[in-house]
């Protein structure tokens, strides 16, 4: 018991170990990063007008925090650091659960909000929560990327495509489904997984998006037919891909960036761009109202819709060039045809996700 | 004379303020928020009101028979999975058992989620044992399946409690009965059946309790079955309706206090203790050992592959089909964690130290402060183990979003919530510690003039070193490995690792998440074996097994703790 209860100790001092030392590895990156930075520094004080350093660093010392939709965002955090000294803090939460708190605490959690499907960020406007914002060069962005009013502006679309799992096709012999008609096919019967539109702001852009495409009525008729293709939703918005991947379902309706792509090549599997309407749909970045990093937040977005961190927002998230909110940034080639891609009435996300999610739970049965 | 008269007068006040500071506590950080959920969501417009949560009560008949069909389910399946595995034990040779225990030991730290996810894995439509091996496309996805994942990941503490209750059966009775010439079969079902039926009742009143609070088994793996859990879950972060989270909420309190203060009335007083006695060999054989051998085989080998695929999925890069070991998830996770494990294992350190300080105190006022607020103490204390994760959190945001107390978004709020969240656990190891103490060893203090502070800095505090071990080895497993209440209290800057899991859980990064798992795991493990070497260091001379002092820093002698 005894040489057990060491022997778990020393394992777990290795571990540590391990993991120290890829800590280190980075912290040396990191005073490698510094140490170049010092060299510009003294560098510049060698220059007469040298005591700038507070106007090269305006943020020193302070604080943005962040709720963002995943972690992958420290690198460009990282930059934001490097380039204003702001001591970056995220948390990565869906917009539902931001909400749910901003709700419960009667104020934000944090300065900055970033990602997250455009509904959420209609109905924080609305519930006054959010801080409205001109950034600089806002005037070249679309109009469909921005509030008009400067609540919220988008950091990029999400667009959504079909994810098909080769190998269980070809053992139903069934081709791989280019439209969203041929999925509603009953010959995919028990082979389809999408996400109920609740937790995933793409699986909701999916259905609204299709409602815009075939009209109000015929959307509803069409999801009805779907349903009987899809044996249950998923509760996370992760579901449909990680399944289809696994070989669990045939095929599943998913954001489509370079994410799966490389999956796709990975494991035998295609992504389809829905070839009668794709839906999209813009992901938001907002400034929280009356937050005490406010000036921060701005500065983000600011620093954000700049060419070059746009180029590395795009391949942060794995985007092609067309889903990004600026024309000419050089994203990821992944095929997306602009043309494809559905006129929607965007201001309806907002609007209209009360009903639309009450008439889906109705029509799916969902218990 | 007078200046120790005037010391001892100082004392008594300050052992008055000290319990005085206990209540407070309680009452401000148990009874204050579960009072705060409740006016909020059903008195104020903040909630949906009185005739909303009506309306919700309404509409959610078919998920609260959903969660009470899962909870007796699991309930059923995992007290015998537990009666079974834990009769074993009990029964198997003494080296076999010491490996089984430490093996359900080992398996009592597991981390949310990744349970469920090699359970698709394994027995999903295209799972390796249920598809590739066996060549069935099952549908893995229903009650079913919940119901089994939710036994099988309750099963190790529980076959501990049930196979440490056996073994304090009086030896006596049981090797009369063998020498008498009665099978061991015949022993299982005329004497240890019979004596099992208080530990039996809290096995099944802690499955019912888990399960109706998990949220996260059936998000995983219900398929189109919902529970109330899941919809609560899904109301704070799909709809964005916390109102209605809270109100469900409500609706699994409610089946769960009912039970457990049923539970009390019929259990009050009872309290075991595990025996010193030397251990009774049993005849290793007949129809009902063997049966027993099989189906523990059975459900540890279940378990086991559970862990084989964790480890794996953590080690292993799957490339073009091509499969090589590598060690990069562990520095992917280590890049995610950016400080949160180190502030887990910090946060875990102070709400397990002061945790069980508090439960000792605790189990001072019961025992020793003998009044009838002590018996509310009690019912107080105990009270976070019936509540839902997730109820726990809502109502801390609830309770503490304002002045005078606002304490939402620093890290105290964290803290106080998994320190308050174990309180049921390290109250109860507190009062029965205390109780274990010779009162001779009180009154002799009181004698030689002692304050009543002195029997808390003389008394209990010296004497009841081992549960303070017990108490804060448990406490800090918990708080290491969970997820459900802070969920909704971690600001920006606060991540800590399980969070930190979760969020790689759900965005698909089941091996940097395996790896994490893993280390929380390891770390776990090596802060129990840590207690356990440091009690075994300082008490060689007692006469108990090494065994039995690792079973009770692993908790199990105690009603185990609830996550």
């Amino acid at each position: 018991m005894k040489k057990i209860a060491w022997l778990l100790i020393l394992l777990s001092c290795m571990s540590f170990c391990l993991f120290a030392c890829t800590n280190s590895q980075q912290a040396e990156k990191n005073t490698e990063a510094n140490a170049a930075d010092a060299a510009l520094e003294a560098a510049d004080a060698e220059t007469p007008a040298a005591n700038t350093s507070e106007a090269e660093l305006p943020f020193a010392g302070r604080s943005l925090n962040v709720v963002a939709t995943s972690e992958k965002y420290s690198e460009l955090f990282a930059l934001f650091t490097a380039e204003t000294g702001a001591n970056v803090e995220f948390l990565s939460m869906s917009s539902g659960e931001v909400l749910s708190r901003i709700q419960a605490e009667g104020k934000a959690m944090a300065d900055l909000w970033f990602g997250g499907g455009l509904d959420a960020f209609i109905t924080a406007k609305a519930e006054g929560i959010l801080e409205p914002f001109e950034p600089q060069g806002a005037a070249e962005i679309d109009p469909k990327f921005k509030d008009p009013e400067g609540y919220w502006i988008a950091k990029g679309i999400t667009v959504v495509g079909f994810l098909a799992n080769n190998q269980i096709l070809a053992e139903k012999n069934l081709p791989v489904p280019q439209s969203w008609a041929e999925l509603a096919d009953p010959k995919y019967a028990d082979e389809v997984i999408m996400s109920t539109p609740a937790v995933s702001g793409t699986m909701f852009a999916a259905v609204k998006g299709v409602l815009d495409l075939l009209g109000e009525e015929a959307g509803w008729a069409y999801f009805e037919k779907l349903d009987q293709n899809i044996p249950f939703y998923g509760k996370r918005g992760k579901d449909p891909q990680e399944k289809t991947v696994a070989g669990e379902f045939a095929i599943g309706i998913i954001p489509a960036d370079k994410s799966a792509f490389d999956a796709a090549q990975e494991h035998d599997l295609t992504v389809v761009y829905p070839s009668d309407g794709i839906p999209w749909v813009p992901e938001g970045v907002a400034v929280f109202k009356d937050a005490p990093g406010a000036d921060i937040a701005k500065a983000f977005i600011d620093f954000m819709l700049r060419d070059e961190i746009q180029e590395e927002l795009a391949r942060l998230d794995g985007k092609d060039g067309h889903q990004m909110i600026k024309p000419g940034i050089k994203g990821f080639d992944l095929g997306l045809d602009p043309a494809k891609l559905i006129a929607e009435k965007l201001p309806e996300f907002g609007s209209k996700r009360a009903e639309i999610l009450e008439r889906w739970a109705e029509l799916t049965g969902e218990e | 004379m007078s200046s120790l008269a005037r010391q001892n007068r100082l004392e008594n006040r300050s052992e008055t303020a000290l319990v005085w500071a206990v209540f407070a506590a309680v009452f401000c950080f148990v009874l204050y928020p579960i009072i705060a959920l409740f006016y909020h969501s059903l008195w104020t417009p903040d909630g949906p009101g009185l005739a909303g949560a009506l309306k919700i009560l309404k509409s959610s008949r078919k998920l609260l028979q959903n969660s009470v069909l899962n909870g007796l389910l699991t309930s059923l399946i995992s007290s015998l999975m537990s009666l079974i595995v834990g009769l074993f034990v009990a029964l198997s040779s003494p080296r076999l058992s010491r490996a089984l225990k430490l093996f359900l030991m080992l398996t009592m730290i597991s981390p949310p989620f990744v349970s469920s996810l090699s359970y698709i894995q394994l027995f999903g439509r295209r799972g390796l044992i249920s598809y590739r091996l066996l060549g069935l496309s099952l549908n893995p996805y229903g009650l079913w399946g919940v119901v089994l994942m939710q036994a099988l990941s309750y099963l190790s503490l529980h076959a501990l409690l049930i196979s440490t209750a056996v073994a304090s059966i009086d030896p006596a009775i049981i090797n009369s009965a063998r020498d008498l010439g009665a099978s061991t079969g015949e022993i299982v079902r005329d004497l240890i059946l019979g004596q099992l039926k208080a530990p039996l009742a809290i096995v099944a009143l802690l499955n019912f309790m888990k399960s109706l609070a998990d949220f996260s088994t059936p998000t995983i793996i219900g398929g189109k079955f919902s529970t109330l859990a899941t919809e609560s879950y899904l109301n704070m972060v799909a709809y964005g309706d916390i109102g209605k989270a809270a109100v469900l909420n409500i609706l699994i309190f409610l089946p769960s206090i009912l039970v457990y203060l049923v539970y009390r009335k019929y259990s009050a007083g009872q309290s075991r203790q595990a025996s010193q006695q030397a251990p009774v060999s049993y005849r290793r054989k007949g129809l009902l050992y063997r049966f027993l051998a099989a189906f523990t085989a059975l459900f540890l080998g279940a378990l086991t592959l559970q862990y084989l695929a964790l480890i794996l999925e953590a080690f292993i890069q799957r490339s073009r089909g091509k499969i090589s070991l590598t060690l990069a998830h562990f520095s992917a996770a280590s890049t995610h964690l950016s400080g949160a494990m180190l502030r887990s294992v910090l946060y875990s350190l102070i709400a397990a130290s002061i945790g069980a300080a508090l439960g000792l105190l605790i189990g001072y006022v019961v025992q020793l402060r003998k009044s009838r607020l002590g018996n509310y103490l009690d019912l107080l204390s105990s009270l976070p183990y019936v509540l839902p994760g997730s109820f726990f959190g809502i109502a801390y945001i609830y309770a503490f979003r304002s002045p005078p107390l606002k304490l939402t978004g620093s890290a105290l709020i964290v803290i106080l919530n998994v320190l308050f969240k174990q309180l049921p656990f390290t109250a109860k190891v507190g009062i029965d510690a205390v109780r274990a103490i010779d009162p001779a060893i009180f009154n002799s203090i009181r004698d030689l003039g002692g304050s009543r502070l002195r029997l808390l800095s003389d008394g209990i505090f010296p004497l009841a070193k081992e549960s303070f071990f017990v108490s804060f080895a448990n406490s800090f497993s918990s708080t290491m490995t969970t997820v459900g209440s802070i969920l909704f209290l971690v600001y920006p800057g606060q991540k800590l690792a399980t969070i930190v899991l979760f969020d790689l859980i759900q965005s698909g990064k089941y091996s940097v998440g395996s790896a994490l798992a893993l280390w929380i795991m390891l770390l776990t493990v090596a802060v129990n074996a840590g207690c356990f070497l440091l009690l075994r260091h300082g008490q060689k001379s007692r006469s108990e097994s090494a065994l039995s002092r690792a079973e009770k820093v692993g908790g199990i002698n105690y009603v185990p703790r609830l996550d």
